[in-house]
């Protein structure tokens, strides 16, 4: 039987005090889905007014942030996304199983210098653009893996996807995103690369050095 | 993971598929001592594990300070914190009729958010009224309010931005005052959105009512042929219709069209197009 009261006070307090929680971390993600503050702004007030209408099919002491996070991909998949556009860039070879061996080579030389790590010295923009660049599908998986650092079996929750296809586009997104750190890396000069394109970290001490 | 004193303890190739579940704490107890035995004995694995590592270190680090909540990336702002505050005390509408309304019943009840959100997408392919009664109900900030532009302006200010003129009824007379204008989009094609406050008792009901929504949208090529109880006003005929648990209507001047969303009873719906546009002639 289907409850026809409206969301009393009391529901409204309880949920105010968990949606505002979380807000920062909402919009933080719905600005890298949408890559546009506006939309993103949008996409939030979806998300939370869409979360308060089905409040009460939300589960008492259950994992509400994994809850909204759901809505709020779920909302931007449905209404923000252009689908065909960026499906194709990224439904390749993602059904193969996780084999390809631990980290680019490039990040491996570049993680080989404990004291200066290649990341340390790029600037956040360089970052937000290295993220927002990423196709659709792998920035949700980066996003929601290393920024709001959900758990494997969360993310495939919240995207309704196996937790195989989480791990493989995990995979492939970091490398994607260690790649084009290292490149903004190049391009400011604290990494230079080799004709093959491969990092040659001597290159840039010695120019560092003078 | 099963406890198999026979299972053969990890090696170097599922290390290297693995590393990163590893690292990042999905491994339960048995695996991970099986992996740390591991890695203790083979020099190899342990550098490219902690490679590895430093670089996972050094991203999330990088992302935190790119876009975690001491950035500005990673802050929402106090104006969408108010503007959601406002949208759950205008969400006045029985939550529960909006939400349900377009569904069976057996449907509603088995779904959860996702699977709701999914239906509602693509269960057919939406009217004019559902897509306009869906927008509305998303209750997005206006891009002009007549407290800044005066209310005659607002329609002007839509020039440039849809390729049609937008002449909306004259609703004063009822009683019904703009508050503003923002650009929606119908099928991916611009079209101008004006709300409305309704008086106070426009059809006596208890409660207050909230905002009517007006699209206002070219069609050359009819793509919007509506269904709905057919009411003559005047020369124009005025389709009366439910949608998402709205009243709609919907009716054309050649080739704009035009959709008014309310949460008022069909009759009070009716008798304010009614009013709004014999006021026009
Ligand atoms: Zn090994």
């Amino acid at each position: 039987m289907i409850d026809l009261r409206r969301q009393s006070d009391r529901t409204r307090a309880e949920f105010e005090s968990l949606v505002q929680q979380h807000l920062d971390t909402l919009y933080a993600a719905a600005l890298r889905l949408t890559r546009d503050g506006k939309d993103a702004e949008d996409l939030v007030q979806d998300a939370v007014l869409r979360a308060y209408r089905f409040f009460d099919k939300f589960e008492r002491g259950t994992n509400f942030r994994a809850w909204i996070f759901k809505i709020l991909t779920n909302t931007f998949i449905n209404r923000y996304r252009r689908v065909v556009k960026e499906r194709s860039l990224v439904d390749g070879p993602e059904t193969e199983a996780v084999t390809e061996q631990f980290v680019s080579r490039e990040a491996a030389e570049q993680a080989a210098d404990p004291e200066r790590h290649f990341l340390d010295q790029l600037v956040s923009d360089d970052v937000v653009k290295a993220i927002d660049a990423l196709p659709i599908d792998f920035r949700m998986v980066v996003i929601l893996a290393d920024l709001q650092e959900f758990s494997y079996k969360e993310i495939a929750d919240i995207l309704a996807i196996p937790v195989g296809t989480v791990m493989s586009r995990l995979f492939r997104g970091r490398r994607l995103l260690e790649k084009a750190l290292l490149a903004y890396a190049a391009e400011s000069g604290h990494v230079t690369t080799r004709a093959d394109g491969s990092i040659d970290l001597e290159a840039a001490r010695r120019r560092r050095a003078t | 993971m099963t406890l198999d004193p026979f299972r053969p303890a990890m090696d170097c190739a599922e290390i290297g598929r693995s590393a990163e579940a590893l690292l990042d704490g999905e491994f339960d107890d048995r695996e991970r001592a099986e992996a740390e035995a591991h890695l203790s004995a083979c020099d190899r694995c342990r550098g490219a594990v902690e490679k590895l590592a430093r670089t996972r270190t050094a991203v999330r680090e990088k992302l935190r300070a790119a876009m975690g909540p001491s950035s500005p990336h990673g802050r929402a702002p106090a104006a969408l914190r108010a503007r959601i505050a406002e949208a759950l005390d205008r969400d006045r509408l029985p939550w529960w009729r909006r939400a349900l309304a377009p569904l069976p019943l057996a449907a509603a009840a088995a779904c959860a958010a996702g699977a709701m959100l999914v239906l509602w997408t693509h269960g057919k392919a939406d009217s004019l009224a559902e897509e306009t009664a869906a927008w509305h109900s998303r209750d997005l900030p206006l891009d002009v309010t007549t407290a800044s532009l005066g209310p005659d302006s607002v329609a002007r200010w839509f020039r440039g931005k849809v390729d049609f003129n937008t002449r909306p009824p004259e609703f004063r007379r009822a009683g019904v005052k703009l508050l503003g204008g923002r650009v929606s989009s119908i099928r991916d094609r611009p079209c101008a959105y004006m709300r409305y406050e309704l008086p106070p008792s426009a059809d006596g009901a208890q409660k207050p009512h909230g905002p009517l929504g007006l699209f206002i949208l070219d069609d050359p090529q009819h793509r919007f042929g509506e269904a709905g109880r057919e009411v003559r006003v005047g020369p124009e005929t005025v389709r009366l219709l439910n949608a998402r648990g709205y009243n709609v209507a919907v009716w054309r001047k050649n080739e704009i069209v035009y959709s008014l969303v309310s949460d008022m009873d069909e009759p009070s719906l009716e008798r304010l197009v009614e009013a709004a546009l014999s006021a026009q002639r």
